[in-house]
């Protein structure tokens, strides 16, 4: 096909067919892409690729401008600006087939840099109505200096069903590293190409830019490559058989970068495909979370009057460490300050000071809320006394995280309220300077009105063996999601099976824990310093890898050093923060009916007993019930607003549909698809298969082309509820909701074709076609998320 | 002094009553520690724990020279002096627990509790108390009785003096002058609030040995002295 393509103002014709088209109809059967996305970014000298589908044999012009709209035109929305700046970038024929591809070449012009540009196509067609001419989507396109063409990921793990691969950012040490490369995905590539696999240390794009040799960092040297036809299960390729190196010192997981060389030249150029081209790694290989970081710790225990007994763990060479963020621990009823060295030593020994404090929890919750503030206050204003003022200068006092437990957890949540309403004015620290929050097991005396983690990150720790805060249905006070669930930012739970109430301190005695298959106190440290660094590392530093730990299926990833017992059950809930640039399909907290999504999609379903309402069981047990829709559910009491939705099927095959509004249909910028989602507990449905649940989630763009991938395609499910008894009759504890979280870009593996700039709707898929047989779920917080 | 111990009187009988009392809530003791120590949950409390009978078996007055805060009472008054008390209680009541307990009063005022106790069957507390013109404590003990449960910080002056009125319509039986006057210790003079739990740090050593965290956490050295 002969194609022109200038870089002129917008010629008569064009004009003319943009005055047609701007009465065409509203949704295009055209399609434009660049490098098979609608948003791409590219590097000067590159070059990217146009693709164009529309009516065969007609002519179209694709004009560029550098805002992309949209431009109301009689009645139609135009994906582009019209700024005096726009103008036609080239025009031709599609071909027989209705297609049209071309390679634009970015020019090496400086001044291009950081520029985006955005482009849209006109088309003719002779059998659109009422007139001939349509416009495409809009594609865009913005230069970098040095952004090597190929950046991509690469580096995860090969699944044994579709997807066939996920990308990941974490892997264990002692863990394969696999590469994938989806042919459909890089339209440059082919089979029977070969190339080479480079694990190499992490650069940053400058250090790509000012050393591009290829230096494998593996055992065995680069892996060479031969891309076959069969798929993306057919091309991934093992980059690394375990034995990268994990040990990040005081920091979490090694960075490197991870390279297929396709020209054979031992150098990064635009020929080849990196992950990890820029600030960030491609892969980052973690060691045992659950062991001490490198620093000696030194302990010491003091205090500096009434109710400010204080132990302090810091690291022993803290002189030479610069400033350090400050975890204090307020512990619970009964407890004592003294016991979380399993917390304290072991985040000092990776670079953190913890102070323990004493705490007033029997008077209540607000009064040991009181004395977080007041020792948090006392120690960052007396640094000059405590430990002979060695941790003066040392104390990072603009980075605070609380952890509380159990009436201090509460007392954790109450503290930051009060800084939040100004009940209390703190000398030496404020309400910013708190950067993360987390209940162990927390009580809910409170309620909504004083126990409000507003929207600091908050993290939840909760036994489902807990016999002190239970759980059950019986008592608010001994609820503790309800604090999960009033987080309006970011937040997070870790549900421990067979862990109970004094499992979380080291201070011996009774483990309160009912229910079968204890998991035991040392067991529960274990488990616990596995994840605390994550989750400190995660909202204190941005760590990228520890954010895997946070979500992912326990069965297919957890710390190196975590038990690997069976009765060892861990569910994840984590939702992204306001950062994350969410689209919220439905949060079910407005559009109270079953028929609308709060984001406006229309709900429909053939799913059974489908209610949508309070995340809160309707009475005082957790017996099975018709009339108690939201049996198990714990995620608030009726003074609170969270809601979601709870359904079941029997046997058949049933779907959940939310059908995006035109508006939302440009999902093309988002990373993942998230929900949580949960079992409830003791209905018939849940028992008959009690186990992991799975169910299939599928995307239906407005062509129709869709693409389905099962919860359990990463490992896992959705967790059976814990089998305690007691809080009325019969087997299974309250609901335990975990976060699943599949990548869209999952969803066009092997050439689906998916448009996911016009997505039309997100299935849910349930019965003996699509997983479990039966089950009886609850849903929430249906979201899309940038990162 | 004796006088300025008790501003009501005992019940006759007390003491036998107390007796009896006194071998019911020993038994009881030792199975509530076979059910602390080895049990999967908390024990269950009992419908009215004002019935459980409380024993005074130490009185150590005080005085501070520094006022401490009641935490224990909505108003959160300051008080310069009291009482450490010693109490013997049914160890089940005594046992810590994260939801609502069963609130200690000593006539119309909440008691700070110290240790934990469910292990000993003693509990070690503060009465807070006014002083009378010599500066010795008034220690109001008519009675000393477990109330419904709830979080101390959220009873006001009125609600413990309505737990003392219930308390004793329902008969709970005040400890007599004899007991009294028998248990007390010569007033102490205590610098501040930390001072206080310092010492009742040694009567906890006393009466429940066990507790040796609280005991120690109680004795850390203090910054600035």
């Amino acid at each position: 096909m002969h194609t022109t393509m200038r870089i002129a103002r917008m010629r008569p014709a064009a004009l003319a067919a943009l005055a047609l088209a701007a009465l065409a109809p509203a949704t295009p059967s055209s399609d434009l892409k660049l490098d098979g996305q609608t948003t791409v970014v590219t590097r000067l000298g590159g070059s990217v690729l146009l693709e164009l589908s529309g009516p065969a044999g007609q002519p179209f012009a694709v004009l560029i401008d550098v805002d992309g709209g949209p431009t109301p035109l009689f009645g139609q929305d135009v994906a582009l600006g019209f700024t005096p700046l726009f103008f036609t970038a080239l025009d031709g024929v599609l071909s027989a087939t209705g297609s049209f591809k071309v390679n634009i070449p970015i020019p090496s012009v400086d001044a291009l840099v950081g520029q985006q540009f955005f482009l849209v196509a006109a088309v003719f067609d002779p059998t659109a109505s009422p007139l001939p001419i349509e416009w495409t989507n809009g594609v865009d396109v913005t230069i970098t200096a040095s952004a090597p063409v190929g950046h991509t990921e690469l580096a995860g793990n090969m699944l044994a069903v579709y997807p066939h691969f996920e990308t990941v950012a974490a892997f264990n040490q002692g863990s394969r590293v696999s590469a994938a490369v989806d042919l459909s995905q890089h339209p440059g590539l082919s089979v029977g190409q070969s190339g080479a696999i480079y694990v190499t240390e992490d650069r940053t794009a400058a250090e790509w830019d000012a050393n591009p040799s290829l230096q494998d960092v593996t055992h065995d040297g680069p892996a060479f490559i031969t891309f076959k036809p069969g798929g993306l299960a057919a091309n991934t390729f093992l980059a690394d058989d375990g034995q990268l190196l994990g040990d990040a010192g005081a920091g979490l997981g090694v960075g490197y970068d991870l390279v297929i060389d396709l020209n054979a030249n031992g150098q990064l150029d635009a020929a080849d495909l990196i992950d990890g081209y820029g600030d960030q790694a491609g892969l980052w290989v973690v060691d045992d979370l659950t062991q001490p970081g490198p620093y000696a710790v030194t302990e010491i225990v003091y205090s500096g009057g009434s109710w400010l007994g204080q132990n302090t763990y810091y690291p022993s060479n803290i002189a030479s460490l610069g400033e350090l963020p400050l975890v204090v621990v307020s512990h619970g009823n009964g407890h004592n300050y003294q016991w979380y060295d399993h917390i304290g030593e072991h985040l000092a020994s990776y670079g953190y000071i913890v102070m323990s404090h004493q705490n007033n929890t029997v008077p209540g919750v607000g009064t040991a809320s009181t004395t977080t503030l007041t020792n948090t206050d006392y120690f960052l204003g007396n640094l000059s006394s405590i430990a002979g003022g060695l941790l003066e200068g040392h104390v990072d006092k603009d980075t605070i995280v609380w952890i509380g437990h159990s009436r201090g957890g509460e007392g954790v949540a109450i503290a930051y309220d009060k800084l939040f309403d100004g009940d209390f004015t703190p000398t030496n620290f404020g309400i910013d300077d708190i950067k993360l929050v987390s209940s162990i097991a927390p009580t809910d005396f409170k309620g909504p009105a004083r126990a409000d983690p507003h929207g600091v990150p908050y993290h939840l720790w909760v036994g489902s063996s807990d016999s002190d805060v239970t759980g059950c249905a019986d008592n608010n006070i001994a609820q503790s999601f309800h604090l999960h669930d009033r987080a309006e930012d970011e937040r997070q739970a870790i549900t421990l099976q067979g862990v109970g109430h004094g499992d979380f301190h080291d201070g011996g005695g009774s483990s309160w824990a009912s229910g079968p298959c204890k998991v035991g106190r040392q067991n529960t440290h274990t488990i616990m310093r596995g994840y605390l660094l994550p989750l400190i590392k995660h909202h204190l530093e941005d760590n990228v890898p520890a954010e895997d730990f946070l979500w992912r299926q326990w069965e297919s990833f957890k710390p190196i050093g975590a038990p690997t017992s069976s009765c060892v059950v861990v569910t994840l809930m984590h939702r992204r923060g306001e950062d994350a640039d969410k689209f919220v399909v439905d949060d079910f907290q407005t559009n109270s009916g079953t028929a609308l999504a709060s984001s406006g999609a229309t709900v429909t379903f053939d799913v059974t007993a489908l209610t949508e309402g309070l995340n809160d069981d309707g009475n005082s047990n957790f017996t099975n019930n018709a009339s108690d829709e939201f049996n198990g559910v714990t995620l608030g009491r009726n003074t609170d607003d969270t809601a979601g939705l709870v359904f079941s099927w029997d046997g058949v095959d049933r779907f959940l549909e939310f059908d995006l509004a035109v508006e939302d249909a440009d999902v093309s910028g988002h990373t993942w698809l998230s929900f949580r989602t949960a079992q409830l507990t003791r209905h018939t449905l849940t028992i008959a298969a009690l186990g992991d649940l799975s169910f299939e989630v599928e995307l239906v763009d407005g062509s129709g082309r869709a693409r389905t991938i099962s919860v359990a395609a990463y490992g896992g499910g959705v967790e059976e509820p814990y089998a305690r008894t007691s809080c009325g009759n019969g087997t299974g504890w309250g609901a335990e909701y975990e976060t699943i979280r599949i990548r869209l870009a999952d969803f066009l593996r092997d050439g689906s074709g998916l448009e996911l700039a016009d997505l039309d709707k997100i299935v849910l898929r349930f019965g003996p076609s699509h997983g479990s047989a039966e089950g009886r779920l609850g849903l929430d917080d249906l979201e899309l998320t940038r990162n | 002094m004796a006088e300025s111990l008790m501003s009501g009187k005992g019940t006759p009988g007390h003491r036998v009553v107390s007796g009896f009392l006194a071998l019911w809530v020993l038994a009881a003791g030792v199975t509530a520690w076979m059910v602390h120590g080895q049990g999967e949950a908390p024990p269950v409390l009992p419908a009215e724990p004002t019935a459980s009978p409380v024993t005074v078996v130490r009185v150590q007055p005080f005085v501070l020279e520094r006022p401490a805060t009641h935490w224990y009472r909505a108003e959160r008054p300051a008080y310069a002096a009291g009482a450490i008390l010693v109490l013997e209680v049914d160890p089940d009541l005594a046992h810590r627990r994260q939801g609502y307990e069963p609130v200690l009063f000593a006539g119309a005022e909440t008691l700070e509790r110290i240790n934990d106790g469910s292990a000993s069957g003693y509990q070690v507390v503060v009465l807070p108390a006014p002083m009378d013109a010599d500066g010795v404590p008034i220690l109001d003990l008519v009675p000393v009785f477990f109330g419904a449960p709830a979080l101390p910080e959220e009873i006001t002056a009125l609600d413990a003096a309505r737990a003392r009125d219930k308390a004793l319509a329902a008969g709970v039986a005040s400890p007599s002058m004899e007991v009294l006057h028998a248990v007390t210790r010569p007033m102490v003079t205590l610098e501040d609030a930390w001072d206080l739990a310092f010492a009742a740090s040694y009567v906890i050593e006393e009466f429940s040995p066990t507790e040796r965290d609280l005991i120690d956490g109680l004795r850390v050295p203090r910054l600035g002295r």
